[in-house]
């Protein structure tokens, strides 16, 4: 079994508002019932995790063995961001059905394509 | 400057955590669950794991079928009867009722809860005290989790053999100590001391 997001170029550094593209590939042993690509952001750091979805899309009637192409826009906020405390970082991920497992590719969302370090004031 | 994202601490690697029982410990856990109707109770102080395996024991039984219904009961937790009666409303037998924080429901709230949760599956709590249900687990923590736990989180980083270093087992008693043996404060403290700027890493 196997999950493959392939994203156009190799590319996982985008500006707001530039294109996110790319294939996916899925090698399942049966059906599955619905594969949605999600474009999420969630936090890391000290606290509890915050996660929202900012686009998705469901592939319905799908073979076990089967891909796809997607094309998203990337969203403005919030950017990719990293502190001490907190670091919020984008996302995308292959889903496959509830309790299935799921592939992730980490991506920069953020103006120049570069995440934007938070640092402190001494 | 060790950010968020790759501090060995962050919450999202804590999580991750298992609480540590065995196979037969898993058995005998549930059996003794399930002798009790499915009503217990996980009593023990604050950091000692009682969230960790309440969410395990839920898992466990979401997989043979359960619906797990959760009320999770903050310090400050305000929560009104009509609040309880939409929680439990059609909760029939393999409904459990999970409750985080048992001992901060009011007698008279407790009371009406349990008289209208007579018929339903199951009733899975913490509590720091014990009372109120059968207490299916009593959690204790020591040194030696402290640092197993830590060795988990460490296990994979870039910086392992360094954070196993000679003073580990020191650190870890003092960690242990300075938090009365409040695993989740330690593992806070832990994430604080990675991130400041001068730390390369808590063990070091």
């Amino acid at each position: 079994m196997s999950l493959e997001i392939i994203l156009a170029d190799g590319r996982t550094a985008f500006a707001p508002g530039e294109e996110i593209s790319g294939q996916l590939r899925w090698t399942l042993d049966q059906p599955p019932p619905w594969v949605e690509l999600r474009l999420f952001w969630y936090t890391e750091g000290k606290g509890t995790q915050d996660v929202a979805v900012a686009a998705h899309t469901r592939f319905a009637n799908q073979d076990a063995v089967g891909g796809g192409s997607f094309r998203l826009q990337a969203p403005a906020h919030p950017p990719s961001c990293s502190g001490r405390l907190v670091s919020i970082r984008w996302a995308l991920e292959l889903v496959t059905g509830d309790h299935q497992p799921v592939t992730k590719v980490d991506l920069v969302i953020a103006p120049t394509a570069r995440e934007i370090i938070l640092g402190h004031v001494e | 400057m060790l950010l968020a994202r790759d501090n060995p601490f962050r919450m999202q690697r804590i999580e991750t955590l298992r609480y540590r029982l065995d196979e037969d410990g898993w058995q005998q856990l549930l059996t003794r669950f399930a002798a009790n109707r499915w009503r217990g109770v996980l009593v023990g102080p604050h950091g000692s794991g009682k969230t960790t395996l309440r969410e395990e024991i839920e898992a466990r039984l979401r997989a043979e079928g359960w619906q797990v219904r959760a009320l999770v009961l903050g310090d400050d937790a305000v929560i009104s009867w009509s609040d309880l009666q939409a929680l439990i409303a059609g909760a029939h037998r393999r409904t459990l009722l999970s409750v985080d924080g048992l001992d901060r429901l009011g007698a008279l709230t407790w009371w009406r809860l349990r008289r209208a949760t007579r018929d339903i599956g199951g009733i899975l709590a913490t509590s720091h005290v014990t009372g109120r249900l059968p207490t299916l687990h009593h959690h204790h923590t020591n040194v030696d989790l402290l640092r197993d736990l830590l060795r988990d989180l460490l296990r994979d980083d870039l910086c392992a053999d360094a954070n196993l270093s000679a003073d580990f087992d020191q650190r870890c008693d003092a960690l242990f100590s300075a938090h009365h043996g409040d695993l989740r404060a330690c593992l806070r403290s832990c994430y604080d001391e990675a991130s400041r700027p001068e730390s390369l890493h808590v063990a070091q």
